[in-house]
């Protein structure tokens, strides 16, 4: 299935933007995100593993926090919360073509961005930091590699354009947060294999989406009812990085153009809403060109519209900066970012919508 | 309209559709960002680095501020920010929900000590960080509420009950205000909260009575008003008796600020009560 979205005009994006103007909610409908690097050249690429394959390992200690009585064991919710991203989409076909094998147990408890060990720890040292408030997190380490060139950990890019990599991806839960293996978790607690579910997003390569239904949601609380399976968004997102060859036969691609006066407009973002339930299904950013496809999306009849990003940040909420990779300044190395507070737009990617109304 | 009619929709649903699952990050109030926080600055971006920690295993980014105004606590007038991954090379390490700090840009940051180092955390990741800048059209210095303050739109944000706030910032006065409300509020541990501690020291006031302090050892969200930093230090005192120790806990003090609470429990006798683990249930 094919949909053809119309070109919107820059009336639609300015209605838009003035429908949104009383919700303090509005513009908050970022979904499936993957981790993006930039080559030597400026392009954007999205980090994936090589080979579509990657293999993980526990440290099976857990301590005093993670509570298993009432449930399963917290190696059995890790095993369930990695199978989770290989299941099967809600038709009952699988769309991916990741391979995650489980490797032997590990003592190591602390993530190492180099050493090419995928490790998941309930018990990273204290020289681990978790500030207030974070459950557990994830460092995921990506290598852009130019082709023909090997990266870190051994793998070639044979093909024929610079790609991004991942090369180790290690998770910590933290040690001062109460877990549970129990369904529903106890009241205080946070659910291992959600919270591990989600980790495991970043693993495979996935940022946050700002779909609240979706497992890469960024927020929770404990004691709520878990969220152990994928979203559509998610689904969309891994299929995506990772797609096998019946995903796009399975499901349906939004395509179109945003186009502004004629020409394409870069980093619009398009929005993909269920006509019958008025659920926000998925969405992305267009290309340099104007184009975009959305990949993964169910069988069904689809709103679509196109919003601006803004300008730079003291304008509006969403920026290349919420859109992992595309974007400059983080490391010490990379040209400044574009910021009027200082007149510096050395970065490369200003503006991109053209975008220069009030956004809200 | 037709515009309209689908924004709208997408707006409301995505209202409706609120979050209820566990995830990576607990959404914190702007009370609990304050509780959480033992230094509370206005800063500038002055310097950023990234480079390996000193085992040579993990990429980190520090940032360097200069303070401007303090709130809370005593920070140093440079004061320097620990996160977890950055650039180095062609090798970068990715972690989601960390802060990315462009040069020059000024922040209102709630900030907590990172464990064994002069270092400070942001609390929350990137919700203990509001970038503050200066409207062009009406010179008016205002916030940009973090992304994770708004999706949920709820008491975790200084948004007033009502919907007065009308997009993802507001003015830098208005938010110190909130802010400046939060920090002086009164705390309450709200009965029923149950703490784990860990009791670090006792110290004899008599025979058969000792005075007791211990460390909670994890983090605590009784509600989501109040939070309980793993690490805050409970203090009260014990009394043996027939059955064993029964411990009064009376003071809990989070960053500093003590506050009183009531609850008992119980060890066995014979124990050295140092080192022990504890559950504090506050009445």
């Amino acid at each position: 299935m094919a949909w053809k979205a119309r070109a919107w005009r820059r009336r639609s994006f300015l209605a838009a933007s003035a429908a949104g103007a009383g919700f303090s909610c509005a513009l908050l409908l970022l979904a499936y995100n993957p981790i993006q690097d930039q080559s030597a050249l400026g392009l954007t690429v999205h980090a994936h593993w090589p080979n579509a394959a990657i293999t993980w390992e526990l440290n099976p200690s857990i301590g005093p926090n993670v509570d298993t009585s009432g449930g399963t064991s917290a190696s059995t919710a890790i095993q369930t919360a990695w199978s989770v991203w290989k299941a099967p989409y809600p038709n009952g076909q699988v769309l991916t073509a990741i391979a995650i094998t489980q490797g032997p147990n590990t003592t190591l408890t602390d993530p190492n961005n180099a050493d090419c060990q995928n490790i998941i720890s309930f018990v990273p040292s204290s020289s681990v930091s978790f500030p207030t408030g974070v459950i557990a997190f994830t460092e995921v380490t990506t290598h852009v590699v130019s082709p023909g060139e090997t990266s870190q950990c051994g793998a070639v890019n044979s093909t024929s354009a610079p790609v991004s990599f991942v090369t180790d991806a290690d998770v910590v839960f933290n040690p001062h947060e109460n877990f549970s293996t129990a369904t529903p978790s106890p009241a205080g607690d946070f659910d291992v294999q959600s919270v591990g579910t989600h980790e495991f997003g970043h693993a495979l390569g996935l940022d946050h989406s700002g779909l609240g239904h979706a497992i890469m949601f960024p927020f929770g609380d404990a004691g709520e009812g878990q969220q152990r399976n994928l979203a559509v968004d998610d689904v969309a997102g891994m299929a995506f990085l990772y797609p096998n060859s019946s995903f796009e036969a399975a499901t349906g691609i939004l395509s179109g153009v945003i186009a502004l006066h004629g020409s394409g407009v870069f980093a619009a973002h398009v929005v993909a809403v269920d006509a019958q339930t008025g659920a926000v299904v998925v969405d992305r950013l267009t290309d340099p060109d104007g184009t975009f496809r959305i990949l993964g999306v169910p069988p069904g009849s689809y709103n679509v519209f196109a919003l601006p990003l803004a300008r730079d940040s003291n304008s509006g909420l969403y920026v290349l900066d919420n859109f992992s990779g595309w974007t400059c300044g983080y490391g010490e190395n990379s040209s400044p970012c574009c910021d009027p507070a200082t007149a510096g737009c050395s970065g490369k990617l200003q503006n991109p919508t053209g975008y220069t109304g009030k956004f809200y | 309209m037709r515009t309209r009619g689908l924004f709208l929709v997408a707006v409301a649903l995505s209202w409706t559709g609120r979050p209820a699952h566990a995830t990576t990050l607990v959404q914190l109030s702007l009370e609990q960002l304050s509780q959480a926080a033992s230094e509370v600055i206005c800063a500038r971006v002055v310097g950023q680095e990234t480079r390996w920690n000193e085992l040579h295993t993990r990429i980190v980014t520090l940032t360097t501020l200069a303070v401007e105004q303090v709130f809370k606590g005593h920070a140093p007038a440079t004061t320097e920010i620990e996160q977890p991954g950055g650039t180095i090379g062609n090798m970068h390490v990715h972690v989601a929900g960390t802060v990315r700090f462009p040069p020059q840009s000024r922040y209102l940051l709630f900030l907590e000590p990172s464990r064994g180092g002069p270092r400070y955390l942001v609390v929350g990741m990137m919700q203990g960080a509001f970038r503050i800048y200066r409207e062009a059209s009406s010179g008016q210095e205002r916030v940009i509420l973090p992304l994770g303050a708004l999706i949920r739109g709820s008491s975790a944000a200084p948004i007033p009950q009502g919907g007065a706030m009308r997009g993802p910032t507001i003015p830098l006065q208005e938010f110190q205000r909130a802010a400046t409300v939060a920090l002086n509020a009164p705390l309450l541990i709200p009965r029923g909260t149950v703490m784990p501690v860990s009791i670090q020291c006792s110290d004899s006031r008599g025979v058969t009575r000792l005075h007791v302090g211990a460390r909670t050892t994890t983090e605590v969200f009784p509600n989501p008003g109040v939070v309980i930093p793993a690490g805050s230090t409970v203090e009260g005192s014990a009394v043996r008796g027939p059955a064993g120790w029964s411990i009064h806990w009376d003071e809990i003090s989070i960053r500093g600020r003590r506050v009183p609470i009531s609850a008992t429990s119980q060890m066995p006798a014979g124990a050295s009560l140092a080192g022990q683990m504890n559950e504090v249930r506050v009445r």
